[in-house]
């Protein structure tokens, strides 16, 4: 019901964590997703949403309106994606390689077979990082584009333009991949 | 792509495991983990959590650094194979049946630049000599922030009502420097959720409210509060710098007593003078600058091509005499206040732009730009080019893994910043250089940053490179640019783990100022842009959780609501403001600053502050009926307050025909209500003991200028001096 969920903001404000734990269960899988979508491996998937969950709720009394909960944590989690790909080029402009704990030299893992081996989830990587982003705040959650603007702080029309040419892309990959 | 697909995208999505330490309970662990960690210590750059994967930043590498985290393996998702295929084919024909026309729009986002990876540190003194050889072969006008910002000032145009000689100069001083910081509760709970406003067409004329008056708000101005650095007292023992003297007075019984003077060092062709006064236990820690003249050695030597260039290049002085400035930090054990014992003594290239204390660590910044007093002969001719530190009479040269290298250089300055542990014989934790200092560099808690020039797909970008300072260690953490330039008359600010700036940025044929909201890592969380046109705005400062820009030639003030760092906006309305004056928080909810009236009348002004950092006028009170001055009107700092006496204190001075009157006098604000409860004043004719700053031990009000140590007894029923040290002689006194 409506007034359980202001009741439990109500109270995640006041530092209930078990209240916030409640407002998080029913839209974290979908967080989680939204990462990994945009992330390297499910590690830095996890550790985005870890981020953004300790972020929001240490900020959570400033969340004005109640209703705009999942939104407001989406903002939050597409700012730790962000920068969590930041530090992916940081890495690939410094090294094209890197060690692992035995000392030998390892190419840098892109995706890990992420996506379970589902082919057609492994085109989303054929994609740029915004034309993903867009991607899946639209499949996802059904974003609009006005919406997803709001999310990401890419200008409307660059968000349309970033939706169409990916599901260009991803037409053109899944043709080749059955012709 | 119709919903379907989408359905089918979300359904195969939804079919993957989620790690189990996403789920709930887990994270309400973290989060009851995370309450129990920010109750104790703050680790903000070193930490690690169980459930969480390790982050350390190396602070003596050159980047930082990131732990891999534990790999996790999951199981299968268990999809069989045909129905993988059978769905990719499905959603491989929705893709082929929908077509989907696009035009190209271009729009620039406003959004950080991703952080730039190649700030390096140098690998030796090679590199760094050959950046110094390719800046000046280059010659090519470099621009700076200050060159960026004379340009877009030209662009649109000076405002007639620009008064120049008031523009807030960004604060370079620590968050106790910034009297800005406001007892506000940003994180104050509202229970009113937000309600659209409703149409007013529809509410009867009778029944609507009157229009409020808008509000007063005063804005801070980053005051001078020079003599707020050079005082300090540990309750019984008060240290002031007058002069050419640091004077250690001591308190018994309410008397004041003059213990010893620790004197300048004075050498000849040598300047020194107070900068800073800092006390760390029985630590007194002074910093100085340091100004040297020398004499420039010949411009004739035969370097080749390469050096006449340089020569032609460097412009020595005309006279053949240059000035070196440098910063010292003296560390005395003052556990004896009769004998002060120098324990330590280092000094550091460059002007002093800023100190902090943080327990026993001094920060120190300064801006290293007249190194040169002759041309580079070559890469060993290290004093040419790269800054140094001496401790205790012995010179080091930073070494060039000290030195970071932007990518983008407009100067060969340097910004050089040093980590000294006063509690240690050997202060030195760490010193750090970064070349292509232009002269903006701001130190807040735990933080310090540096804000230059960069252009980036040929806009006019600001670059904030951050420095992580910790247990007297300086740490690069990262860079990042916003579009835009960063004006002075713009400042940084920061609350908690969020930095704002404001830049100008443009946009087509216009420009306006635009606020950037930029996370500890300085990706940017939020954006907003001030609508109002860049030629009006004279100021933007940072105070707490709001932005206060005011503007050129009016009393106004529109204010940005900064609480939720994920969704700033700008609050409506504009409030009546008064930006030439400054204003002493008292820290209980009211401040006070001084008003000089048409009639030459100097009217102290008590306020409230409320929750979103906006002051408002409770009462004020004529300071006295003598028309006079006083050291506390341009600068608020200068007022005594004490929040559980619930009294001010304000000096005076007005001459009475005969010699000067300064006057200390004594208000209580009881109730918000200002009475005055008593005063003592001096008359002389020397203005050396001019009342200024006070401190409270405790038992005594100590009122200082640089002449004379005052200690006067204050309670409800008046003020009564107990008695008085001279530090200097005087011409004749006449106390009452």
């Amino acid at each position: 019901m409506r007034s359980d969920f202001s009741q439990l903001v109500r109270q995640a404000r006041k530092g209930d964590s078990e209240a916030f734990a409640k407002l998080y269960s029913e839209i974290y899988k979908d967080l989680y997703y939204y990462a990994l979508c945009n992330l390297n491996n499910q590690d830095d998937a996890a550790d985005a949403v870890s981020d953004a969950v300790i972020d929001a709720f240490a900020g959570i009394k400033n969340l004005k309106d109640e209703n705009a909960f999942k939104g407001w944590m989406i903002r939050i989690l597409t700012a730790k994606i962000k920068r969590k790909q930041a530090e992916y080029v940081q890495v690939r402009d410094n090294t094209s390689s890197m060690e692992n704990d035995e000392g030998e030299i390892i190419d840098i893992p892109v995706s890990e077979g992420k996506y379970m081996g589902i082919e057609i989830l492994d085109r989303i990587e054929s994609l740029s990082p915004n034309e993903k982003m867009c991607f899946s705040l639209n499949v996802l959650y059904g974003y609009t584009s006005d919406e997803i603007s709001a999310a990401t702080g890419i200008n409307s029309a660059t968000v349309r333009t970033h939706l169409a040419r990916g599901k260009q892309k991803l037409k053109r990959e899944l043709s080749a991949e059955f012709e | 792509m119709n919903k379907s697909q989408s359905e089918i995208f979300r359904e195969l999505m939804h079919e993957l495991p989620v790690p189990d330490r996403l789920s709930p309970e887990n994270i309400t662990l973290l989060l009851e983990k995370q309450k129990l960690k920010s109750a104790s210590t703050d680790a903000r750059i070193c930490y690690e959590q169980d459930l969480h994967s390790v982050r350390k930043i190396e602070f003596s590498s050159n980047e930082p650094n990131k732990d891999n985290s534990q790999k996790s393996r999951a199981g299968s998702s268990g999809f069989s194979k045909a129905y993988r295929i059978t769905a990719s084919l499905a959603a491989c024909l929705a893709i082929l049946a929908g077509v989907v026309v696009y035009t190209d729009v271009s729009h620039s986002e406003i959004t950080s630049e991703d952080p730039s990876s190649s700030d390096n540190y140098a690998n030796d003194y090679s590199e760094l000599f050959k950046t110094f050889q390719r800046f000046y072969i280059d010659g090519s006008d470099k621009k700076t922030l200050d060159s960026a910002s004379a340009e877009a000032s030209r662009y649109w145009g000076d405002s007639e009502d620009v008064d120049t000689d008031n523009v807030s100069v960004p604060h370079t001083g620590t968050t106790s420097g910034i009297t800005a910081t406001m007892p506000s509760d940003s994180g104050a709970e509202s229970e009113e959720p937000d309600v659209p406003p409703a149409d007013e067409s529809e509410v009867p004329e009778e029944n609507k409210e009157p229009e409020a008056e808008p509000e007063q708000i005063v804005v801070l101005e980053p005051g001078t509060a020079i003599s707020d650095k050079l005082i300090c007292t540990d309750g019984n023992t008060v240290f002031y710098a007058s002069g050419d003297n640091i004077n250690i007075a001591v308190l018994e019984n309410q008397n004041v007593y003059l213990k010893s003077q620790i004197p300048l060092v004075l050498e000849s062709s040598t300047k020194r003078s107070f900068e800073y006064l800092f006390l760390s236990g029985s630590r007194l820690v002074a910093v100085s600058s340091v100004t040297r003249t020398e004499k420039a050695l010949s411009n004739e030597a035969d370097f080749g091509t390469l050096g006449e260039f340089m020569v032609n290049t460097f412009g020595d002085s005309e006279n053949g005499i240059v000035e070196r400035h440098s910063t010292e930090v003296r560390v005395y054990d003052v556990s004896s206040p009769e004998i002060p014992v120098l324990v330590s003594s280092y000094e550091q290239s460059g002007s002093c732009t800023d100190a902090v204390m943080d327990g026993s660590i001094l920060y120190i910044a300064t801006s290293y730009d007249k190194y040169r007093y002759s041309p580079i002969s070559g890469v060993d001719d290290l004093e040419s080019y790269v800054p140094s530190y001496a401790f205790n009479g012995q010179k080091y040269y930073l070494s060039a893994q000290d030195i970071i290298i932007p990518n983008q250089l407009a100067t060969t300055d340097y910004a050089v910043l040093a980590g000294l542990d006063v509690s240690s014989a050997n202060p030195v934790v760490s010193a750090k250089a970064v070349l292509g200092y232009e002269g903006r560099i701001y130190i807040f808690g735990g933080s310090a940053y540096m804000l230059t020039y960069s252009n980036g797909s040929s806009t006019d970008m600001t670059s904030i490179s951050q420095f992580s300072l910790s247990g007297g260690n300086i740490g690069y953490v990262a860079s990042a640019s916003v579009p835009g330039i960063a004006l002075k008359e713009y400042s940084l600010g920061k609350t908690g783990d969020y930095v704002y700036i404001c830049t100008l940025v443009q946009n087509g044929e216009s420009s306006a100022p635009n606020i950037f909201v930029l996370d500890s890592s300085l990706m940017v969380v939020s954006s907003t842009e001030i609508a109002v046109p860049s030629s009006s705005v004279k100021s933007v400062t940072f105070s707490g959780s709001t932005a206060y820009i005011s503007v050129a030639g009016k009393n106004e003030c529109y204010t940005v609501d900064l609480s939720d760092p994920y969704f700033i906006k700008m609050n409506d309305g504009v409030s009546e403001s008064n930006t030439s004056v400054s204003f002493k928080p008292s820290g209980d909810g009211t401040g006070f600053y001084l008003r000089k009236n048409i009639d030459s009348t100097i009217e102290l002004v008590l306020c409230s502050v409320d929750s979103r950092g906006v002051i408002s006028q409770i009462s004020s009170v004529e300071v006295e009926e003598n028309p006079g001055t006083s050291t506390a009107l341009n600068d608020a700092g200068v007022l005594f307050t004490d929040a559980s006496l619930k009294i001010v204190g304000v000096p005076y001075s007005y001459y009475d025909g005969y010699d000067y009157c300064y006057k200390y006098i004594v208000f209580s604000y009881e109730n918000n209500v200002l009475s005055k409860i008593g005063s003592f004043e001096t008359h002389e004719i020397d203005n050396k003991f001019e009342y200024g700053r006070a401190v409270y031990t405790g038992e005594s009000l100590c009122v200082i200028s640089p002449g004379r140590i005052t200690s006067a007894h204050v309670d409800r029923s008046g003020v009564s001096v107990v008695s008085e040290a001279d530090t200097i002689a005087n011409g004749y006194t006449s106390s009452h």
